[in-house]
Formats: structure tokens, sequence, C-alpha cells
């Protein structure tokens, strides 16, 4: 477990996974000696906030409890959404640009359909974070920032409406594993898988913010207003 | 020493935990533990498959219920045991493959035990044979023609009950869900001919 007098990079030495953590928090590198309490009291982060996000990278079986505060929301809502600018600017590109260097120097049937499958799960994605952006995290500012809130919403719409982008991920990454008949392709669907597990431990722990913390500390703060 | 089961406890108070572990120990059972504090928790655990029996205490709130329906699905082959101690909810009643009643003796619990790890056996030996069988296979190319349950049990005669069951199946037999990772797997591997499909992958 991290404390808030530990090093911050010694934390990323030991786990590089929180390179994307610390942009996510607006944290740029050149971080000489400074521990969590310097870099938090430098941006305004709640260090239990920032140390709960950091152990779900080491571990995201461990649900963070968090008692969560007004001011923490805009930081959490901050954090969700430079995820989601990585996810549609990075990630999801790389991957069709992979999928297409293959489709392009081979026709191959299959992987032209697995192009089309990628494709459209990308739109799925897509259209998921826009869900997102335009009504959850607008809807949670307006909670915190007035004492009427204005936009008619409530947060257990999300909860009916977060459907699982994750499923065909999975169906993805059992195609390439079992049933792709074998080819001279491993090298590239090895590159592919990297970066599909990769980015479905991301997507993982992205899920518990929302679902877990941001969502349960929206519903808190419905409780009290009502 | 039998074969290794692994057991997730749910949202279980530690002295009925060890209780069971110690009942269980006593006997020829070979057993490795682990707790969640909560079903949400298991359903995130990466590597929740592993677990052949899932111990749930009865306390559990309604929206937990919702994910233990998530959870079956996930892990088809894991059976479920609640801890029943006062006024069980019916929904989770249902779920159960069975139940340990907190005045259950000691020999009740290890036939309980004995009798969900013997069919989780049978369920795993099953799973080996991952082809699917022929029916199985009709109702996967219906599936890809865009079908309805509906549809496929009136074209098959057989009941919309039997075409769950069969994409049950066909889901985890594969580890597909989606109909469109279902085309590219019966394309891939002969099932259908794309010639014949055209209109589907247009």
């Amino acid at each position: 477990m991290n404390d808030i007098n530990e090093k911050i990079a010694e934390m990323v030495l030991r786990n590089h996974f929180l390179l994307l953590v610390l942009e996510r928090f607006g944290i740029n590198l050149g971080l000489q000696e400074k521990t969590v309490k310097d870099i938090c009291a430098e941006h305004n982060i709640n260090t239990s906030v920032f140390l709960a996000i950091c152990n779900l990278h080491r571990n995201p079986n461990e649900i963070p409890e968090l008692n969560i505060q007004i001011e923490d929301i805009r930081v959490i809502v901050n954090y969700l959404k430079n995820t989601h600018e990585y996810y549609k600017t990075e990630v999801l590109p790389k991957v069709s640009e992979q999928i297409k260097s293959i489709t392009e120097n081979n026709k191959d049937l299959t992987f032209i359909l697995i192009e089309r499958f990628f494709e459209e799960y990308k739109q799925e994605v897509f259209k998921h974070l826009e869900y997102e952006e335009t009504k959850v995290f607008p809807y949670a500012m307006d909670l915190i920032s007035s004492n009427n809130k204005t936009i008619d919403y409530k947060i257990k719409d999300y909860k009916n409406h977060h459907e699982d982008i994750e499923t065909k991920l999975l169906d993805l990454k059992n195609l390439l594993i079992k049933h792709l008949p074998e080819k001279n392709d491993q090298v590239f669907r090895r590159n592919l898988l990297f970066e599909l597990f990769r980015f479905e431990k991301d997507l993982r722990i992205h899920t518990i913010i929302e679902e877990n913390v941001l969502v349960t500390a929206i519903e808190n703060l419905e409780n009290n207003k009502s | 020493m039998g074969k290794l089961n692994y057991i997730a406890f749910v949202s279980m108070p530690t002295i009925i935990k060890e209780g069971i572990m110690t009942v269980l120990n006593s006997k020829k059972f070979n057993l490795k533990a682990n707790t969640f504090n909560n079903i949400q928790e298991l359903n995130n655990y990466s590597n929740k498959s592993i677990f052949d029996l899932i111990i749930i205490n009865s306390n559990i709130t309604g929206n937990e219920i919702k994910n233990i329906n998530n959870l079956k699905s996930t892990i088809p082959n894991s059976k479920i045991i609640g801890i029943i101690s006062n006024n069980p909810n019916r929904d989770f009643y249902s779920l159960l493959d069975n139940k340990i009643f907190l005045n259950d003796n000691s020999s009740k619990i290890v036939e309980i035990v004995e009798l969900c790890l013997s069919n989780e056996n049978k369920s795993n030996k099953k799973s080996f044979e991952n082809k699917l069988s022929e029916r199985e296979t009709d109702v996967l190319k219906l599936l890809i023609q865009g079908k309805t349950n509906k549809e496929i049990a009136d074209e098959l005669f057989i009941s919309i009950h039997t075409v769950i069951s069969h994409r049950k199946n066909i889901t985890t037999k594969l580890g597909i869900k989606s109909i469109a990772a279902m085309a590219i797997y019966a394309v891939a591997n002969n099932i259908i001919d794309l010639n014949d499909n055209l209109n589907l992958f247009k």
C-alpha cells in the first residue's frame, strides 16, 4: 500500500501504469523528489482519492471505499474526461491502424471481418463515451456547482445505460487466441492482443472509478439534496 | 488428497468462513479459499473462473442480487451456495444451487459441498468438448442471419427455451457473446459459406 510520504517517482518505477494516472491528473514528469503529499497539494488533489486510484492500478479487485467531498468530484470528472481523450485519440486509433496494416497487405477475409468488427466496436465505445461526456459529467458538475440543479437527470439512468463494452473486447480476444485458423500472422496477433489486454485492464479500472467512485458520490449528493 | 478446489467466500463474517473451512478441512477436501467483500468485487476479479464454488452470505441486498446474475453468466460452471440465516430474499434463494443453513451440522455441510463439487466436475468434463453440436451449429447459423429466438424455434421445430439453452452453450463453448463475433467464427471455421451469406457482410 502506498502512503502520502512516498516519492511519486519511486511509485512509477515500481508500476509504470501510473504514468497514465499522473497524466490524467494533469501531473507532468520531472517529478524530482516530490512525495504524494507534495504533488497532490500542488494540484489540489485529495491524497486519498489519488492513492485509491493508484492502488486500483496495482490491484483492480480492491474496490476503494472513499469519503468523496464535493471538490473531489470535479477532480474525478476531469480525470475521467482525460481518460476518454486517451482512448479516443490514442488507444482506439492505434488498434485500428494495427488491424488496417494487416488488411492492406493481405486480403484475408477473416481479417477484413475483424477490421469491420473492431470499427463497429469503436463506434459503440465512442457512443458510450459521448453519452457520459454529454449527460453524466455535465450532470455531476451541475450538481456540485448550484444549489438548485438545472439538469433533469438521475444517476440511476446511467446505471441502466452502462452497457457492457467489455464483452465484445473479450469476443475479439477469443477469436484471435482460439478461433482464427493458424496462419503466418503470429507477430501481428501478439501485438494486437497485447494492446487489447492493456486496454481491457485500463477500461476495467475506468469502469470501477465511474461506477464505484463517481456514481456513489453522486448518489450521496442526490440524497442530500432531495 | 482430492483434487484441488477453489472456493470464494462473499460478504461472509470471518467466524462463519473459518467454521466452514474447519469442517471441510477435517474431511478429504483439498481447498483454497479467497474472500470478497461483495459480489461486485468478485465480478471484477480477473481470475474468477478458477472458483468451483462460491459461498455467499444471505445478507446481500437487491443490487447485489443483480450482480449474481452477471456472475452466473460469466462463470456458468461455478456452483453457488447461500448461507441462510433469517429472512432470505426470494430472488436470492432462486439463484442458488444449494443452501447451507446456519443450524446445519457438519456432516450436512460436507454433504452439500460434496454434491456441488461433484456436479462441478461433471460439467467441467462436458466443457472440454468445445466443438459445437449439430443442433448448436444450426442455431448459430440462424443467429448470424439475424433471426430472433422465436423465428429460430419455429424454423427448427424446437421450443424457445431450447433455443436459449443452445445459445448459452454456444457462448460458453466459444467464449463469444456477440452475434458479430459469432459470424466471424463461422466464416473462419467454414461453418457458413460467405458467398451464400454475402448480404450479411455488406
